[in-house]
């Protein structure tokens, strides 16, 4: 070995494995753990929001793998935190689409009545947005400028 | 991720859970009490009253509740509205006078509450009978 520098085959499983950890967070928090919430308050209300099938799941999460793992390789350069940020982005519009922006509303019958049901529930994804989402766009930029940018 | 972005996504998280307990302990609730919110239609001196009572913990604020009524001389709207409705609290809305043609010739065409639970996400509940298409 006449140089420090690591294998790209080494390389590329040091991205993937990253990859695999940032499709993990993505996966759990905006198809998983927001929809799990919205999902128990729509369901006594009406049918609830639509499930992403196991397709779309798949999709979605290998979307994610592959955004995460360029990131990871890109590591040092000003794609990773973009490449970050559009993963966080993504996350959030697929959850405002799949749970139709918190608005959710029902009918039913009831001994030749009919009750009608509806409420708000965008509150909660502001609080994703302002929580998750920003945080998760501009930290990665904020790492890349305070800590990876040689000479800084 | 480092320590800072684990820690506020951690704290969103927690605040997600805050901000939909209201929705939970009402939705719980609900479904173990049919009466938490009940209508009664009362005759009263050739006037209805028409009185909602709420049951739940969990406070609704502007609330507005509507009454539409098809009277001989038409559709009569007419509405009452609070700033805060808590357990026990209740809102009445009296019908009667010009126009009414009388108690046997009313039928209703719909009843629509309106508010925000705990003053933060808008609902409306609206009842029609006869399927009122």
């Amino acid at each position: 070995m006449s140089t420090g520098e690591v294998p790209v085959s080494k390389r590329i499983i040091w991205a993937v494995g990253n990859g695999v950890l940032g499709m993990i967070y993505y996966v759990a928090i905006y198809l998983y753990i927001i929809p799990v919430v919205f999902n128990y308050l729509a369901q006594q209300v009406s049918s609830g929001f639509p499930e992403l099938t196991t397709g779309q799941l798949a999709g979605f999460a290998l979307f994610f793998l592959g955004l995460s793992s360029a990131a990871a390789g890109l590591r040092g350069t000003i794609y990773n935190p973009i490449l970050r940020a559009v993963s966080n982005l993504f996350g959030f519009f697929i959850l405002v689409y799949y749970m139709n922006g918190g608005e959710l509303s029902g009918t039913v019958a009831v001994e030749g009545a009919r009750i009608g049901l509806s409420i708000n529930l965008s509150p909660i994804i502001y609080v994703v947005f302002a929580f998750i989402t920003v945080p998760g766009i501009i930290i990665p930029f904020y790492d890349y400028y305070t800590k990876e940018i040689p000479g800084t | 991720m480092n320590i800072i972005h684990a820690t506020i996504v951690l704290a969103g998280l927690v605040l997600i859970a805050l901000a939909a307990s209201p929705l939970v302990v009402l939705v719980e609730e609900a479904l173990n009490n049919p009466d938490i919110l009940t209508v009664n239609v009362e005759p009263l001196n050739g006037s209805i009253a028409i009185t909602l009572s709420y049951n739940g913990s969990v406070k609704l604020r502007d609330v507005n509740l509507t009454v539409s009524l098809e009277t001989p001389s038409g559709l009569v709207n007419k509405s009452a509205s609070t700033r805060e409705l808590s357990r026990g609290g209740n809102l009445t809305i009296v019908i009667g006078g010009d126009g009414f043609g009388g108690l046997g010739n009313v039928r209703l065409a719909e009843l629509k509450l309106e508010g925000k639970v705990s003053g933060i996400y808008p609902f409306e509940i609206s009842y029609r009978p006869g399927g009122g298409g």
